[in-house]
């Protein structure tokens, strides 16, 4: 026990309130914080009897960043998700044991970035064909000593099961190494039976990045949201039943490093009944020709005047 | 001639059954990765400050944590605890050895009679905000990129303790996209 309280253990009361009382107040003003690389990925058709890697699968770490002004330890641990947390009908995952990342503990510095490799083993089980499972892969920080607080982030990552096997000798492979942001598109005030540019909306243009070292076919499209990977947001309807979305380009080959500025136009033909509504869509950035199909979205969000 | 036609109907057989079984066999469908919702990020400011806390007492922090969405998606903000060496939380008034944390938003220092068990008590098991829970004037359910949120504590402190040492409780703030 350290001197300054060895004297106050006769007064196990005012003890507990000095304890706590210096506990909050020790430090002087900070900020800390924690930012990722995935907030939700859905992956269709993996196969049972088989192990996978994200960054294998797809070139898709999960980074993770200390975005605070002191150094943190970060833990990385897969979690099952809670009921409330389910997405697309998926099932939580049934044993922890499928899922791991790695490293799972490390430290980070100041605005640090770390890679950390997301895996997915499925078991050699055929009653698993068709089904589809949810885990969360928690990034979180221990607070330092005499901190109240911790941080989060809570990776989503739903998950299908095919209903045939893996083909022997297959290790499918793709590459995701590009970035579409921004990744939320907030179309406010539009007035039905007017063309806007999306560009109006931007503060930012939207931008396709390709952040690997090789060429990659890209090709961009908006989905509707049945046709797409998303979640619709509650309140909202999809906005190609309602509207005509165009972009351009659609399909480009990128260098490595190499960015491309995307246009489009939206227009919501003359309804009354539109007034007041709100409507969401995706544009997805999809990399081709490659074994494994992957694409990026940026969510647009309407809301009609 | 027989010997033909019967091998003709040996073969055709053959291939009716082959075919039929060509039929049932799937290939493996294409694997897809699709990244639906991009980077998620949260920020917050600190110390939190009690000052001096008595057993059996309440005490709202005298400062708040500025929580930011500093991501680029809507946030929502899941809150939990870890419960120190000798002291367990409890989402009730607390006994001898118990305390309970309670946690709201709220643009301004709440009153400790605004803070509910029901709604604001942290536990160990990890919650979602919603329009009730935690909520204050503010809440911490699909907090908007850019937004900031005030969270504020009440500490309800143990009726009674045997621990000499100092203890120390951990509030973990986690965003989920959405």
């Amino acid at each position: 026990m350290s001197t300054k309280w060895s004297h106050l253990c006769r007064y196990p009361m005012i003890v507990f309130v000095v304890a706590l009382g210096m506990l909050c107040l020790s430090s002087n003003a900070w900020a800390g914080g924690l930012r990722c690389s995935v907030g939700e990925i859905v992956i269709d058709n993996l196969k049972i009897a088989q192990a996978y890697s994200l960054m294998t699968l797809a070139n898709l770490p999960l980074s993770v960043t200390n975005t605070g002004d002191r150094p943190v330890r970060v833990l990385v641990d897969a979690v099952i998700p809670g009921s409330g947390e389910l997405r697309q009908g998926a099932e939580p995952i049934p044993n922890l044991k499928w899922a791991k990342a790695a490293p799972a503990s490390f430290e980070l510095a100041p605005q640090e970035t770390r890679l950390v490799e997301m895996f997915l083993t499925i078991p050699d089980d055929e009653s698993l064909f068709g089904k589809k499972f949810q885990v969360t892969f928690w990034s979180h920080t221990l607070a330092l000593e005499g901190d109240l607080l911790a941080y989060g982030l809570n990776s989503r990552v739903i998950f299908t099961i095919d209903r045939v096997r893996e083909a022997a000798g297959v290790a499918p492979t793709g590459d995701l190494s590009i970035s579409l942001l921004p990744s939320e598109i907030i179309l406010d005030n539009v007035v039905s039976g007017r063309k806007y540019r999306l560009e109006e909306f931007l503060q930012e243009p939207l931008v396709v990045l390709n952040t690997s070292d090789r060429s990659l076919s890209v090709e961009l499209r908006v989905l509707g949201l049945e046709n797409s990977a998303a979640t619709l947001t509650p309140g909202y309807a999809d906005l190609l039943n309602a509207a005509v979305m165009t972009l351009s380009p659609t399909k480009l080959i990128l260098d490595p490093g190499e960015k491309r500025t995307i246009v489009g136009t939206v227009l919501f033909p003359k309804k009354e009944d539109l007034k007041g509504k709100q409507f969401m869509c995706v544009i997805s950035a999809a990399v081709v020709d490659l074994p494994v199909q992957t694409q990026i979205y940026s969510r647009v969000y309407a809301h009609v005047k | 001639m027989q010997k033909s036609l019967k091998m003709l109907a040996v073969l055709a057989a053959a291939l009716l059954v082959g075919g039929s079984s060509a039929a049932w066999a799937a290939n493996p469908a294409t694997i897809s990765v699709t990244v639906t919702i991009q980077n998620l990020s949260v920020s917050a400011t600190g110390p939190i400050a009690f000052g001096t806390v008595v057993a059996g007492s309440e005490t709202v922090s005298g400062s708040a944590s500025t929580v930011t969405n500093d991501g680029n998606v809507t946030e929502t903000y899941s809150l939990s605890l870890t419960n120190p060496a000798s002291w367990t939380a409890v989402q009730a008034a607390p006994a001898a050895e118990q305390y309970a944390l309670l946690a709201q938003f709220n643009s301004a220092a709440p009153t400790a009679a605004s803070f509910t068990y029901a709604n604001h008590a942290l536990s160990t098991t990890s919650t979602a905000s919603s329009g009730t829970k935690f909520a204050g004037n503010e809440t911490g359910l699909s907090v908007a990129a850019a937004a900031t949120r005030s969270l504020w504590f009440r500490f309800n402190a143990p009726t009674s303790t045997a621990v000499t040492s100092q203890q120390s409780i951990t509030v973990t703030v986690t965003a989920a996209a959405g």
